[in-house]
């Protein structure tokens, strides 16, 4: 009966997500960061959301002609043209959303070799690069619950962002709740931390993303905070303040986690966390830009290699750990223990010189060698024996067995 | 007269296909973050045509008769002696060119090319090859520059030559950032176009030939 | 201690928030030659520290005789390349006689590490700002180290590089000044909007 054998192609263990269902999940995450961002200003904010992601949508496909590639209709940057918005204010002008997802795309996805191949998160790069160029209009925010022109541009009452208080050593004239819930001004996507923290434990319970990153990350973060606060007063509000400004929380789930730039192991993934913390906590404090998330993230992640590789070094010494002790051991007096067995012969040999007795030895010990042979030889023609009844029609025995 | 110009097809590939720019990686900093418009891209070309092209010339004429520890020190003398006449004549360009290019013309006298390229090549080169190589690496430096300034110019400001046309489009243009972004879709252009032609590659990127 | 504290802050100052290659973009290519001889990054790097801070130390006294000058955007470089060029021979003359071991080495190495862009824009940085000399010393070593600093993390992206699936017209330069550029990118999130003087 001839059995089939099925060749395929790694990896050979399969589960419920892919690459499709898990950036599913995280489209579906931010559906209600855009239905917050709706009910706080308006349609103009899902508008930003929809044309972030057709344009993203639209020079992917445009990349891939132009590097002759098979066109490949994935989600990734449809999910860069939703988060770029959302760091951004929802007064922001729609030519500065296609100018980041235009660098998103074209700078840091294509040529490095299109979804997959990324060294650096796009939507990091794509907000950093527009931050850069236009500062006012990345980092003025409207007031919350004022509908905001769809197109064109706005008449929106500006506010200061709690970020903004945090930057200049003043406590925000917001409260606790109010960031919250949403209600202080900052980037569409980022001041409802419920929602965004709901969405960011949604993503952890269908396994689109590691839980240990945000972890690690947000426990140093907040305790760098109380350790090191900016603004007077209770350690408990000043921890609320720096998590809850700007896009820590959003940054923390959704793009820390970003699956290609991110460490794969997960003792990676807590170094990642914790280095992310320290990294963003400086440029918080020390950087120019009111909230430096996203230049600590494009630097963090030139080292997300580097914690795999010692997460890899860690786990090869955990793994070897017998051998490699063993090794050290070996260089230590377990070499002279084969030595003991002719170590009782040696009180002769000093008698004796030394290369006399090497070749005097050897005759004794052909002796008896050449006897052990004879015995062992003949155990084994007992056996031969019966292996020729057995093959009597292959080979014929060898003259030397028959000799012995 | 034929000697120069098949000395002159010699040095022709620096234009383009060897650009020192583009293709061989070298005064990649000056551009990136010196020329931020077509007048600083104009200063820079007259000042590094006038850094090298001597320097090149001194080096193929008297460059083996030096000794060895006291070449580099005189080839960056000479170019920094001729930065006094492109001082001077990149001057004309506008009075506060040298406000707006910054220190970046001046350190175009310690560049690869004066300080190392005389020792390593131009001493062992023919002074009428060297001229042309001088110049057609000075010439391959001006087309970049110029079309790099040209466009973060008109990009960043809107303008081209101080004359403004439009709306700035892009401001942060003029930055190293995309400095160092542009001169990588340029250079990736000039790869594109060689791939259409089907020119084999001829030469490492990164300086490394210099060394 | 408040010299040691001044010293240290320009010197961090100008090793993360001004790096010489990220934010003025100088000495890219004698990076890019390092990041082909890895071995070479320390010793170039100390090399560098020794010079930057020779030349910083004899160009500081000298420089008060061109600041007022009309033509100080000549006269300044002119006499920092001469300076240069005296702390080459000393270093040389000085390595011959004490070292002559290392003469191979430094006669091979000393030129492009006291004549290059990231040196000479160190010094002129320097005087267009008006430091001092505590500030002149800690700023040319944290340029020197900060050199060394942008040398590692580039090549350490570009090494990465190798096993992407960059396209073909982007490999090589290309890639690697867009990676740069990139990297620039982050660090503007600590100097903020600013030109390069």
């Amino acid at each position: 009966m001839k059995e089939k054998l099925m060749f395929q192609n790694a990896p050979h263990v399969r589960q419920s997500e892919s690459v499709v269902t898990m950036m599913a999940d995280v489209i579906i995450a931010l559906l209600p960061v855009y239905l917050m961002s709706f009910f706080y200003y308006g349609l103009r904010a899902v508008m930003l959301g929809i044309f972030g992601a057709v344009t993203c949508a639209v020079l992917s496909l445009i990349g891939q002609l132009l590097l002759k590639e098979k066109l490949n209709f994935d989600l990734t940057p449809i999910i860069t043209g939703l988060i770029i918005p959302l760091l951004m204010p929802a007064s922001i002008p729609y030519y500065v959303v296609f100018s980041a997802c235009a660098v998103a795309i074209l700078v840091v996805k294509f040529p490095f070799g299109g979804t997959g191949s990324n060294l650096f998160n796009p939507a990091a790069v794509g907000f950093a690069s527009a931050a850069i160029c236009w500062p006012k209009e990345v980092f003025s925010y409207p007031a919350t619950m004022q509908s905001l022109e769809v197109f064109g541009e706005t008449t929106a009452r500006i506010a200061q962002s709690p970020a903004y208080s945090l930057s200049l050593g003043a406590v925000p004239d917001y409260n606790v709740l109010d960031m919250l819930l949403g209600s202080a001004p900052g980037p569409m996507g980022a001041t409802n931390i419920l929602v965004v923290a709901a969405c960011g434990i949604f993503l952890i319970v269908k396994k689109a993303i590691n839980w240990l990153t945000p972890f690690c990350f947000l426990v140093p973060y907040a305790l760098l905070c109380v350790l090191f606060p900016r603004i007077g007063g209770s350690p408990f509000d000043a921890l609320c303040y720096e998590l809850f400004s700007g896009t820590i929380i959003f940054g923390a789930f959704f793009m820390l986690t970003e699956p290609v730039t991110s460490p794969k192991r997960d003792f990676g993934k807590m170094l990642a966390g914790i280095s992310s913390a320290v990294v963003v906590f400086l440029f918080r404090y020390f950087g120019e830009f009111e909230m430096g998330f996203a230049s600590a993230l494009i630097v963090m992640n030139v080292f997300s290699p580097i914690f795999d590789a010692i997460c890899e070094s860690v786990l090869h010494i955990y793994r070897h750990k017998g051998a490699i002790l063993a090794s050290f051991k070996k260089e230590t007096p377990a070499e002279t223990k084969p030595a003991e067995v002719p170590a009782e012969a040696v009180p002769e040999e000093e008698e004796i010189p030394a290369e006399e007795t090497s070749s005097e030895e050897e005759v004794p010990e052909e002796e008896p060698a050449v006897e052990i042979d004879l015995s062992e030889e003949a155990e084994p023609s007992a056996e031969t024996e019966e292996e020729e009844e057995l093959s009597e029609e292959n080979e014929e025995p060898s003259g030397e067995e028959e000799t012995v | 007269m034929s000697e120069l110009k098949s000395c002159f097809k010699e040095s022709a590939s620096y234009l383009f296909l060897r650009n020192p720019v583009l293709v061989l990686g070298l005064v990649i900093g000056q551009l990136a973050a010196g020329v931020g418009t077509l007048q600083n891209a104009a200063a820079l070309s007259i000042t590094y045509f006038f850094v090298v092209v001597p320097t090149l010339v001194f080096a193929s004429l008297f460059g083996k008769k030096l000794p060895g520890w006291l070449k580099v020190v005189i080839y960056a003398l000479i170019s920094a002696l001729m930065l006094v006449p492109s001082y001077f004549i990149s001057g004309t360009i506008s009075a506060t060119i040298f406000d707006s290019a910054g220190i970046y013309p001046a350190l175009l006298a310690v560049s690869t090319v004066p300080v190392v390229y005389s020792s390593k090549i131009a001493e062992n080169q023919k002074p009428l090859s060297a001229l042309a190589g001088g110049i057609c690496i000075a010439l391959g430096f001006a087309f970049t520059a110029i079309i790099l300034g040209a466009a973060r110019e008109f990009l960043g400001s809107g303008s081209i030559w101080g004359f403004r046309f439009a709306k700035p489009l892009f401001p942060a243009a003029k930055l190293p950032i995309w400095g160092f972004i542009f001169l990588g879709f340029m250079a990736a252009l000039v790869n594109f176009i060689k791939d259409i032609l089907k020119i084999p590659e001829e030469t490492p990127a990164g300086g490394e030939e210099a060394k | 201690m408040t010299y040691i504290l001044q010293f240290l802050s320009m010197m961090l100052t100008a090793l993360f928030i001004e790096n010489i290659i990220f934010t003025r973009a100088l000495g890219t290519s004698w990076m890019f030659y390092l990041i082909k001889h890895p071995k070479e990054i320390a010793k170039q790097t100390g090399l560098l520290t020794i010079i930057t801070t020779l030349s910083g130390l004899l160009a500081y006294p000298l420089r008060g005789f061109v600041y007022n000058s009309e033509h100080r955007h000549l006269l300044l470089p002119m006499l920092y390349i001469a300076a240069m060029a005296v702390v080459y021979l000393a270093v040389y003359f000085f390595v011959k006689f004490v070292f002559p071991k290392q003469e191979e080495y430094f006669s091979l190495n000393l030129g492009v590490a006291v004549f290059n862009c990231a040196a000479l824009g160190s010094l002129l940085v320097v005087s267009n700002e008006r430091l001092d000399l505590i500030s002149t010393l800690g700023y040319g070593i944290g340029m020197s180290l900060g050199f060394g600093f942008a040398t590692v993390m580039l090549g350490y992206g570009l090494t990465r590089l190798e096993y992407c699936r960059v396209p073909k017209i982007f490999r090589g330069v290309p890639i690697a000044l867009i990676y740069l550029g990139l990297l620039s990118l982050a660090f503007y999130g600590l100097v903020g909007h600013q030109l390069p003087t």
